[in-house]
């Protein structure tokens, strides 16, 4: 147990907001005292420590406990640490709903959810039959040379400065040039959107977060009043004529469709990519291999992403169902931590370890029907990024003075990424 | 049992007997057969479990629901392009032969 620190180590290593007492839901009667574990990866909490240092520790522990503020930084959720659980439910949609898990129109008073994501059966089978025809292989295919020109755009305006602050000046923006393009929205609106999707999603402030949510949904419903008058080849104008034996995406639906794209396609990439980055640039090793033999990336991308797993999503259960050894009743939470399932020591051999050519197979994009709808658009645009980094930046590595902090929830992220090279 | 003869990018035949009830991409990952990833496990959502079906057997199949169409690139227009967990097998499917792509990502 050398990695696991004591918990007073822990809470003053980590800076966690206190939770407003008006939004803090308790824990229910019937889960066991036992069962609670500290639970440092907590809305808007952030920290110095590595935060997939503080994985080790759980896998020590049993295969499902109890983690007080683990859904949203005010409510409870059982959290299953094993790939074998974290599989059991996402497959399962009889016990388990996803609504709910992002709650972002409920904080507008508004009642539309993430299309794809928060849909339940039978729905969710039409739903994702609808969309996934924007976002297959091929499809993401036609969009490379496009990918490739904004992933050089932003690396040339800094080859030849010896370094860059990898967050802000690459890994957030670029994702953000690759929805407006998609999207059919204006190249301009980057900063804008980068400005939105902070409040968003690193916000402590609850209301800041709504002013964020209130700015883009906004937004994204004048662009689709739009399209309807003024057609193009975009996915907006996509989700607006997309008919499946007579039906239409409603109004609700449209939303939940640009807004799930937003949250879905934008961070998450950009997080991904720091995590990538800040492995190479400390494995010196593993960045000399990949430069070597670029061949190695696709395989390589899913290593890192399984190790640096970096997203939790959710479930609700909605029908009472045994999950390891607890019970788990309607209403309780159930956490999906791919940064717990990423290091299952019962699922892979060394698990913190990163072997470049593992190929493993990894819960970092989900499983099931809810597998992530954009994961093919995704693998591209980190490929795509680590092929021109290294081909037009020399060996790079963290600035040495660079003093990191990261966010532990709504996802693992370097707040910044200092890296350097001999320009 | 099936025997399914799953035919690699390299044009190798891997030959193996599967269960009936069984989707032909279980087939593959439960028997080592390299090049299927199935990503999600068996439930249409990754399209990683893509094969092409031999010509001869396509109309011997059942034909894609539209959860499964959805994953299909359409410029497939042959009808052998298919999600290899979304074909379950049958003692009809004894000798089907499908290749495994090389994966474009």
């Amino acid at each position: 147990m050398a990695t696991l620190l004591a918990d007073q180590d822990l809470g003053a290593a980590i800076d966690t907001p206190e939770a407003n007492p008006a939004h803090l839901v308790p824990t229910p009667a019937h889960v066991p005292a036992d069962r609670i574990r500290p639970y440092p990866f907590v809305l808007g909490a952030r920290t110095k420590l590595r935060p997939h240092s503080l994985v080790p520790a759980f896998h020590q522990g049993p295969e499902v406990f109890w983690a007080e503020r683990a859904f949203n930084g005010v409510r409870g959720a059982w959290v299953p640490r094993t790939v074998e659980l974290l599989h059991q439910v996402y497959n399962d949609n009889v016990h388990f709903s996803a609504r709910g898990f992002a709650p972002f129109a409920t904080m507008l008073g508004e009642n539309w959810f993430l299309v794809p994501a928060e849909a339940d059966p039978p729905l969710h089978a039409m739903l994702r039959a609808m969309v996934n025809p924007a976002f297959t292989p091929k499809r993401m295919a036609a969009l490379e040379d496009k990918i490739r020109a904004y992933a050089r755009d932003y690396i040339l305006a800094f080859r030849d400065k010896g370094g860059c602050e990898f967050m802000a000046d690459f890994a957030f923006e670029f994702p953000i040039k690759v929805f407006l393009e998609l999207m059919g929205l204006p190249q301009e609106r980057v900063t804008q959107f980068l400005a939105w999707e902070h409040k968003l999603l690193h916000e402590p402030d609850l209301d800041e977060v709504i002013a964020g949510t209130r700015a883009v949904v906004d937004y994204l419903r004048e662009e689709i009043e739009d399209r309807r008058v003024n057609p193009r080849d975009d996915l907006i104008t996509f989700g607006i004529a997309i008919e499946k034996d007579g039906r239409r995406l409603t109004d609700d639906e449209l939303i939940g469709f640009c807004f799930n794209l937003f949250i879905g396609g934008l961070d998450t990439v950009s997080t991904n990519m720091a995590w990538q980055f800040l492995h190479l640039a400390e494995h010196p090793d593993d960045q000399a291999r990949l430069r070597a033999d670029p061949r190695l990336l696709p395989a390589a991308i899913d290593e890192m992403m399984r190790v640096y797993a970096a997203v939790a999503t959710s479930r609700e259960c909605v029908k009472e169902t045994q999950l390891g050894d607890v019970t788990v009743r309607p209403g309780d939470k159930v956490l999906l931590s791919t940064f717990l399932g990423g290091r299952d020591p019962a699922a892979y051999d060394d698990p913190d370890r990163v072997i470049l050519d593992r190929a493993p197979r990894h819960v970092s994009f989900g499983y099931g029907t809810h597998l992530c709808v954009g994961m093919h658009l995704a693998r591209r645009e980190m490929r795509i990024a680590l092929e021109e980094f290294l081909r037009e930046i020399p060996d790079f590595s963290l600035a040495p003075d660079a003093d990191m902090t990261f966010y532990l929830a709504a996802i693992i992220q370097p707040v910044t990424l200092p890296l350097v090279w001999k320009a | 049992m099936a025997r399914i003869i799953y035919r690699d990018a390299d044009g190798t035949d891997h030959a193996r007997d599967v269960p009936e009830g069984l989707s032909v991409m279980r087939g593959a990952v439960e028997n080592d057969v390299p090049g299927i990833k199935a990503e999600c496990g068996g439930a249409a959502a990754c399209a990683t479990c893509q094969v092409r079906v031999d010509a001869a057997w396509v109309d011997r199949l059942p034909a894609p629901e539209d959860l499964e169409s959805s994953m299909l690139d359409e410029e497939d227009l042959t009808g052998r392009l298919r999600l290899s967990c979304q074909i379950f097998v049958t003692a009809d499917l004894d000798g089907l032969i499908v290749e495994i792509p090389t994966t474009d990502r």
